[in-house]
């Protein structure tokens, strides 16, 4: 997995490629709480690249979430892959993200 | 090479496939894309993609629980048998007897992480079963069965 980072006025955005799961999950999980640490207004994970996704990476897409939630910044899911979608959906939690068109 | 050809070539002529890998989340990508051609070939794209997200989620278990489960680490060793009218996947030596009861999804009301691979598992399979490892007193098999599929 390979996490890019652009930053602009509005935060940053995160532009993850590979596949998230057991091994590489944690290495999102650090990425976003670095970004944190510069108290972005926005974080945005672009997730349009990513073929697979397990329940870890989930549970990293929560935890962001409620990071975000805590410090006050905005945060959403961008252009994510159809095989994400899945996932979510079957989870439950689709609809739990904000989620953006690219 | 043609769908039909690829299946007759690797389905037909071997039901049974298995691999053994150490319980290492490295490792896990290996397990996905051992089981992928085979589900690929049999299954829908999107049914395909569930399968394969199954068989790691209960990897996975093995990885994340291997320092109880096993000693030392272990190894995730499973077998896939392409039978005429569904799929199984036997994850050999998959726990020990009393942590069966352990091992049940969670409520997905309460939004919070972790805890969902077992309700993946559970909602993809059409079966998903407990039996004793024979060849290993007090462990046990994890047996999943997806019926349906071509071949």
């Amino acid at each position: 997995m390979k996490i890019d980072k652009t930053e602009g006025p509005e935060g940053v955005t995160l532009i993850v490629s590979g596949d998230v799961d057991m091994e590489s999950s944690p290495k999102l999980r650090d990425e976003i709480k670095k970004c944190l640490k510069a108290k972005p207004g926005k974080i945005r994970l672009r997730l349009h690249d990513v073929p697979y996704i397990d329940s870890s990476g989930v549970a990293v897409l929560i935890e962001g979430m409620r990071w975000c939630k805590k410090k006050g910044a905005d945060y959403s899911l961008v252009a994510i892959s159809d095989n994400v979608k899945a996932v979510l959906d079957l989870s439950k939690l689709y609809g739990v993200f904000t989620v953006e068109a690219d | 090479m043609s769908h039909g050809a690829r299946r007759g070539s690797i389905l037909l002529s071997k039901p049974t496939l298995s691999i053994d890998v150490p319980a290492s989340a490295g490792y896990l990508k290996c397990v996905r894309g051992f089981v992928k051609p085979l589900f690929d070939a049999r299954f829908d794209e999107e049914i395909a993609h569930r399968l394969v997200l199954a068989v790691d989620e209960a990897c996975s278990n093995i990885v994340k629980h291997g320092q109880t489960w096993f000693s030392p680490r272990g190894r995730i060793a499973l077998e896939l048998i392409d039978r005429k009218k569904a799929v199984e996947i036997r994850i050999l030596n998959f726990c020990g007897e009393n942590e069966v009861d352990k091992i049940k999804p969670r409520d997905l009301e309460d939004i919070k992480p972790g805890g969902l691979g077992t309700h993946f598992i559970a909602e993809i399979m059409d079966s998903v079963e407990f039996v004793p490892d024979k060849t290993r007193e007090g462990r046990m098999q994890l047996v999943m069965i997806k019926e349906g599929g071509s071949k």
